[in-house]
C-alpha cells in the first residue's frame, strides 16, 4: 500500500497534468467559445477602406537563402502601400544572398540591401542592424520564405489607427500539409496559435511574439533598446519584454492576410527549430522581465506561458507512463482512476484538434481528405514524442550554456512560381 | 466561408468593473418575479412530495434498501472488498446514482441508529425532485414559453400523481433525472457558448452514468445541441459535447478494466457479462401492444394513476413535432416511448424521465397555440386581400375598425382555448387531488415494527435472511453485516457462499417481506434456496395486514418440510390467505 505521502504526490501530479491539457484546451478553443466571440471585432474590409497614415520599414534578414529570397522580395516590394521600404540584412559572409538581394534592389527602389558584420551570426543581431537603417514609423519583419500577402500593410496601418497599439501581430499560417508525416500536426498548431490561442492570452495584455509579421512603432522599439542579441526565441522574448515595459498589443488574424509558409523540410530540421524556440523560452522565463509585467494575474500567467513548451512535453510524457502504469503495474484502483482523468482530457484535446483541422481546411481551402483526419490522429503521440525531443534537447544545451542558432533551411514549396525566382539572377 | 475568415482583429475592450455583491443584486432584480413564483410552487410540490413520504409508497420494492445500501458501503468502506456495494459489486448498474448520494447520506447523518435509512434517503430525494421541477421550469422558459405556461410546465411534472408516487423514491432513474434535463438546459443555453455544450455533455454522462436507461436520450440530446449552437461554430459544439460526453462514459469500461474486470471470465463478475445479461438474458417485459405483456401491465399501470400526462404527452407529439424548436424535446419523448413498445425489459420507475419531457411538450404546445392566433392571420389576409377588403369595408374605412377586426379574432382565438382548457383543468385537477390524497396512507408500518421487533427478540449472532430494506436499518443498529444476508445474494455471491457453505440450512431466521414474496413468484429459480429456508420455517410472529404484511419465521434447517408450509410460498401452498389465522402483532 501506498503511503499518504506518495498518494498526495501523485494525486497533484494528475492535478496538475490535467491543468495543462484543461488550459491547452481552454486556450486552443478561444476562437470558438460562442458566436458572439468575434462581435467588437472590426471587419478587415473596412480596415482596408482607410487611408494609410504610416510609414512602414520592413526588415528581412536572411542568410544562405538565395533559393527563396528573390521571390520574397519581389512580392513584398509590390505590397500595396504608399509609404514603406524593405530593408535587406544579410551576412558579410554570405555572399550568394548577397547577390540576390542586390539585384532585386538595383531593380526596385524601395528596397535597400544592409550588410550584417557582427558575430556570431543570430537573427536578432540581424535585426538589430536592420533597425539602425530604418526609417519609418513603424518597423516590420518577415522572413526572407515568406509569402506575403499584398494588402496585409493597408491592414496593419487600419489596426494601428484604430486601436493605437504599439505592437500588432498579424497571421501565420502553415500552408504545406503534405511535405512530411508532421508537417499536417504543425500546421494544425500554427492555425490554433494564430488564430484562438493569442486572441486568448491578448485579452491579459501580453502574448509572446511571432518571429515574422509582427509590426513595432519605431520609436517604441528603439526605446526599449531593439532586440536581445542572445536570445534563441527573440520574437517571445521581445512580446514579454514590451508589455512589462507598457506597450500595448493587439493581435490581427485574417486568413486572406495571413503570412504563408512552409513546414521544416525534415524531422531533422524540425527538432532543431523547436530546440531553438524551447530554449529561446527558457531564456526569457531565466531573463525574468514576466516578473516586471503589472499585474499578479500577469505574471502568473507569462510564467506559465513560458514555461508551457516545458510542461507540455512533461505531460506527453507523464501521460502514457499513467496509463502504462494503470495496465501493467497494477496501480490501486483510486490512483488509476486519477491518472485516467489527465489522460481523458487530453483524448477530448485530441478530438477539438480534429476538428479544427476540419475548420483549418475551410479557412485556408488546404487540400485535406477524409485519410489526413486518420493520419491526423495516429500521428499524435509520435508528434508529442518529437517536442519531448526537443525539450529535452533544449534542456540539455541550455544547461550546457550551448546556446548558437541553428538556423531553419527552407526549399520554397510554399512559393507560386514567379516571374523573379533565384535561378534567373 | 468559414467561421474565423470573418476574424479579423482583437481590440481589447474594458468591461465595467462592477463588484460581486452588485452583480447579484442585479441578477435577482432581473429575475425577482420568476423567483418569487418559483418558490412558491416549488413549495408546493416540495410539500405534496415530503409529506408522508415515510409511509407511502410502499417499500415493498427491493431498489430503495439496496441504493441505501451500496451508498452505505461506499460511505462507510465497509463494502465487499471495499467496492462500490454492500454486496459483490457485479455492473448490474452504473454506480454513479449511488456514489453521488453519499455526500448526502454524510450531510444528514442518514445512516444513524435507530433511523430508517430508506426514509432518509427519500428525504434527499425530495431534494433531487425539487431541482428536477426547477430544471422543468428553465427548459420551459429556454424553449420560448412565458413565466406562466413554464410554472405551469414545473406543476404538471411535479404534482402528476405518477411523480408523486415516483419521484422522492430511491430510484437510480430519479437520481439521474436533474442531470439529463441540466443537460437539456445546457443544450438550450441562449448564450450558445461552447462550454455550454460541453458542460451539457458532462451532465448527459452523469445521467448515464447514474442510470443506463438515460442512453435513450441521446439522439434527442445531441438533435437539440445541433439544433441550438451557431450555424458557424455548430461542429466545435457537438465535438465539443460528445467528447466531453464520451470521456466521462468511458470512465466506466475503465474502471471495470482496471479491476481486470472487463472481459467475461471465471470467478470474477464482469461488465461485459452484465450487459450480455441485461440484453439477453433477463426477461423481456414484451411489447407494450401485446395484452398479455409485463410492459403492458406497467403502462396500464402509469396510464391508471395519470393518464391525462402519461396520454396527454404522447397527444402533444403531434404539434410538438409541428414546431422547429420543440422538435428535440419531443424526441426526448418519442425514443424512450417506442423503446417501450419495442419490448425489452422495463422498469416501472421508467416513466419517470419520460414524464418530465412530456409536461415540457404539453406546455410547450399549449403556448405555440395560444401565440397562432389563426382568426387574426385570417383578419390580416382578409384585409391584404384588394376584393375581399373591399367587400367587407376593412380596406376602405378606417384602419380602427381594422386593428378591432385584428384583435377580435386573437381574442376568439384564446376564448376557444380556454373553453378547452378549463373544463380540462376542472376535470384533470380533482383527479389529482385524489390521487395525490393516496398519499395519506400508510403501508410502511409494519416493515418497521418487524425491524424493531428482531432487533429486540434475536440475538445479534444469529444469521438472519431480509430484503435489501431491512438488512440497512438493521446493519445501521449494530448487526455484523455478515450476520445479516440479503435474500438475492445467498446463492448468488460467492462471498456469502464461503461464509455459509450450507446455504440456508446455516439462517436461523428469515424476515418475509412482500419483496421477498413477490420475487419468490417472479423469480422463483433464482432465490430457490430462500424458497427452501421458507419452507422449512415457522412463522413467530406477523405484523401488518393486506398485501404488506411481514411475517419472521424461525428456519429450523434439520426438519423435513414442514407439515404446514406458509400459505404463499409457490409450489407448497395455495397461494390463497388461509380464513382464520394469527392476527397482526400476535405472537405464538
Amino acid at each position: 500500500m501506498l503511503s499518504s505521502l506518495e498518494f498526495a504526490a501523485y494525486g497533484f501530479a494528475a492535478f496538475g497534468l490535467f491543468v495543462i491539457s484543461a488550459s491547452t484546451l481552454r486556450w486552443m478553443l478561444h476562437a470558438w467559445r460562442g458566436p458572439t466571440a468575434t462581435q467588437g471585432n472590426v471587419n478587415s474590409a473596412e480596415l482596408l477602406q482607410h487611408e494609410p497614415r504610416f510609414s512602414f520599414s520592413l526588415i528581412v534578414p536572411a542568410r544562405h537563402e538565395e533559393r527563396v529570397l528573390g521571390a520574397t522580395l519581389w512580392r513584398l516590394q509590390a505590397i500595396d502601400h504608399p509609404s514603406f521600404e524593405v530593408v535587406v540584412v544579410v551576412g558579410h559572409d554570405d555572399d550568394e544572398t548577397r547577390q540576390v538581394a542586390e539585384a532585386v534592389a538595383m531593380r526596385c527602389g524601395n528596397v535597400r540591401v544592409v550588410v550584417d558584420r557582427s558575430w556570431p551570426k543570430s537573427k536578432p543581431r540581424a535585426l538589430n542592424t536592420g533597425l539602425a537603417q530604418c526609417d519609418g514609423e513603424i518597423v516590420g519583419v518577415f522572413d526572407a520564405e515568406d509569402d506575403v500577402s499584398l494588402d496585409v500593410l493597408r491592414q496593419v496601418d487600419g489596426v494601428l489607427w484604430r486601436t493605437g497599439a504599439d505592437v500588432v501581430q498579424a497571421g501565420v499560417q502553415l500552408v504545406t500539409p503534405h511535405s512530411s508525416w508532421f508537417a499536417l500536426r504543425n500546421c494544425v498548431e500554427y492555425f490554433l496559435w494564430f488564430h484562438s490561442r493569442l486572441h486568448a492570452h491578448a485579452t491579459h495584455g501580453f502574448f509572446p511574439l511571432g518571429g515574422n509579421t509582427v509590426f513595432v512603432r519605431r520609436s517604441v522599439l528603439e526605446a526599449a533598446g531593439g532586440w536581445d542579441g542572445d536570445c534563441l526565441a527573440e520574437d517571445c522574448e521581445l512580446g514579454i519584454r514590451l508589455a512589462s515595459l507598457g506597450a500595448r498589443m493587439a493581435v490581427s488574424c485574417d486568413s486572406h492576410l495571413s503570412t504563408r509558409e512552409e513546414t521544416p523540410e525534415s524531422l531533422r530540421a524540425f527538432v532543431r527549430q523547436r530546440t531553438r524556440w524551447n530554449q529561446g523560452y527558457l531564456q526569457a522565463f531565466r531573463k525574468g522581465y514576466w516578473l516586471r509585467l503589472p499585474t499578479k494575474r500577469q505574471i502568473l500567467l507569462a510564467g506559465y506561458m513560458l514555461a508551457f513548451p516545458m510542461l507540455q512535453a512533461l505531460s506527453a510524457i507523464l501521460i502514457p507512463l499513467a496509463i502504462f502504469m494503470m495496465l501493467w503495474v497494477r496501480l490501486p484502483l483510486l490512483l488509476g482512476l486519477l491518472g485516467l482523468v489527465p489522460a481523458l482530457t487530453s483524448a477530448v484535446v485530441v478530438a477539438a484538434e480534429t476538428m479544427a483541422l476540419r475548420e483549418l481546411r475551410r479557412t485556408y481551402h488546404l487540400n485535406v481528405r477524409t485519410f489526413d483526419y486518420v493520419r491526423f490522429v495516429l500521428t499524435t503521440i509520435p508528434f508529442q514524442l518529437v517536442l519531448v525531443l526537443a525539450a529535452a534537447r533544449a534542456t540539455w544545451r541550455e544547461m550546457i550554456g550551448e546556446r548558437g542558432w541553428e538556423k531553419t533551411a527552407h526549399a520554397g514549396a510554399h512559393l507560386q512560381p514567379t516571374a523573379f525566382t533565384a535561378s534567373e539572377v | 466561408m468559414a467561421f474565423l475568415e470573418t476574424w479579423p482583429i482583437f481590440v481589447p475592450v474594458e468591461a465595467p468593473v462592477r463588484s460581486s455583491t452588485e452583480a447579484v443584486t442585479t441578477w435577482v432584480a432581473a429575475r425577482w418575479t420568476a423567483i418569487a413564483s418559483c418558490t412558491i410552487v416549488v413549495s408546493v410540490i416540495g410539500y405534496v412530495q415530503a409529506v408522508n413520504l415515510a409511509s407511502w409508497p410502499t417499500l415493498a420494492n427491493d431498489d430503495e434498501g439496496t441504493y441505501m445500501a451500496r451508498a452505505w458501503a461506499v460511505q462507510t468502506g465497509r463494502g465487499a472488498h471495499h467496492s462500490l456495494a454492500n454486496y459483490t459489486y457485479w455492473y448490474d448498474h452504473a454506480p454513479l446514482g449511488w456514489i453521488q448520494l453519499v455526500p448526502w447520506t454524510w450531510l444528514t447523518d442518514a445512516y444513524r441508529a435507530g433511523g430508517e435509512a430508506d426514509i432518509a434517503g427519500r428525504r434527499i430525494m425530495v431534494g433531487y425532485a425539487l431541482v428536477s421541477t426547477l430544471l422543468v421550469y428553465i427548459i420551459a422558459r429556454r424553449l420560448g414559453c412565458s413565466k406562466p405556461v413554464s410554472l405551469a410546465a414545473m406543476a404538471l411534472f411535479g404534482l402528476s400523481p405518477v411523480s408523486v408516487d415516483y419521484l422522492h423514491q430511491i430510484f437510480l432513474d430519479c437520481i439521474g433525472l436533474p442531470w439529463i434535463l441540466a443537460a437539456f438546459a445546457l443544450a438550450l443555453s441562449p448564450k450558445r457558448h461552447l462550454w455550454a455544450f460541453a458542460a451539457s455533455g458532462a451532465c448527459f454522462a452523469v445521467a448515464v452514468l447514474s442510470k443506463e436507461t438515460y442512453l435513450l436520450w441521446a439522439p434527442a440530446l445531441v438533435y437539440q445541441v445541433w439544433q441550438r449552437a451557431d450555424r458557424r461554430t455548430r461542429a466545435m459544439c457537438l465535438v465539443a459535447f460528445s467528447s466531453v460526453a464520451a470521456a466521462l462514459l468511458a470512465v466506466y469500461p475503465l474502471y471495470a478494466l482496471l479491476k481486470g474486470e472487463l472481459f467475461p471470465g471465471r470467478g470474477h463478475v464482469s461488465l461485459i457479462g452484465a450487459i450480455e445479461w441485461q440484453l439477453a438474458s433477463r426477461s423481456s417485459s414484451g411489447s407494450a401492444f401485446s395484452a398479455a405483456s409485463d410492459a403492458h401491465a406497467k403502462v396500464l399501470g402509469w396510464y391508471h394513476d395519470d393518464r391525462w400526462l402519461v396520454g396527454g404527452g404522447i397527444l402533444a407529439l403531434i404539434p410538438a413535432a409541428a414546431t422547429r424548436r420543440l422538435r428535440p424535446v419531443a424526441a426526448g419523448v418519442l425514443v424512450p416511448a417506442l423503446y417501450v413498445m419495442h419490448g425489452g425489459y422495463l422498469p416501472a420507475m421508467y416513466v419517470i424521465g419520460v414524464l418530465a419531457f412530456e409536461a415540457l411538450i404539453i406546455a410547450c404546445s399549449a403556448q405555440t397555440l395560444w401565440r397562432l392566433d389563426p382568426l387574426g392571420r385570417i383578419a390580416t389576409a382578409l384585409r391584404q386581400s384588394a376584393v375581399t377588403g373591399r367587400v367587407l369595408g376593412l380596406r376602405m374605412r378606417s384602419h380602427v375598425r381594422l386593428s378591432l377586426a385584428i384583435s377580435w379574432g386573437r381574442l376568439a382565438w384564446r376564448a376557444l382555448l380556454l373553453a378547452v382548457l378549463v373544463p380540462l383543468s376542472a376535470e384533470v385537477v380533482p383527479a389529482w387531488g385524489t390521487a395525490d390524497s393516496a398519499t395519506t396512507y400508510d403501508v410502511n408500518t409494519a416493515l418497521f415494527q418487524s425491524e424493531q421487533w428482531v432487533e429486540q427478540h434475536v440475538p445479534k449472532t444469529d444469521p438472519v435472511l431480509v430484503d435489501a430494506n431491512v438488512w440497512i436499518d438493521l446493519v445501521d443498529d449494530g448487526a455484523a453485516p455478515s450476520k445479516v444476508v440479503w435474500f438475492w445474494e445467498l446463492s448468488a455471491d460467492p462471498d456469502v457462499g464461503r461464509r455459509y457453505p450450507e446455504g440456508w440450512r446455516q439462517m436461523d431466521y428469515i424476515v418475509v417481506t412482500n419483496t421477498i414474496r413477490v420475487n419468490l413468484l417472479s423469480e422463483y429459480s433464482s432465490v430457490a434456496s430462500v424458497a427452501q429456508a421458507a419452507a422449512h420455517s415457522t412463522l413467530v410472529v406477523r405484523f401488518g395486514t393486506g398485501t404488506n404484511f411481514v411475517e419472521i419465521r424461525r428456519i429450523h434447517p434439520y426438519s423435513r418440510t414442514t407439515s404446514n408450509p406458509p400459505w404463499w410460498l409457490p409450489g407448497y401452498g395455495k397461494l390463497r390467505p388461509p380464513t382464520s389465522g394469527p392476527e397482526k402483532g400476535e405472537q405464538l
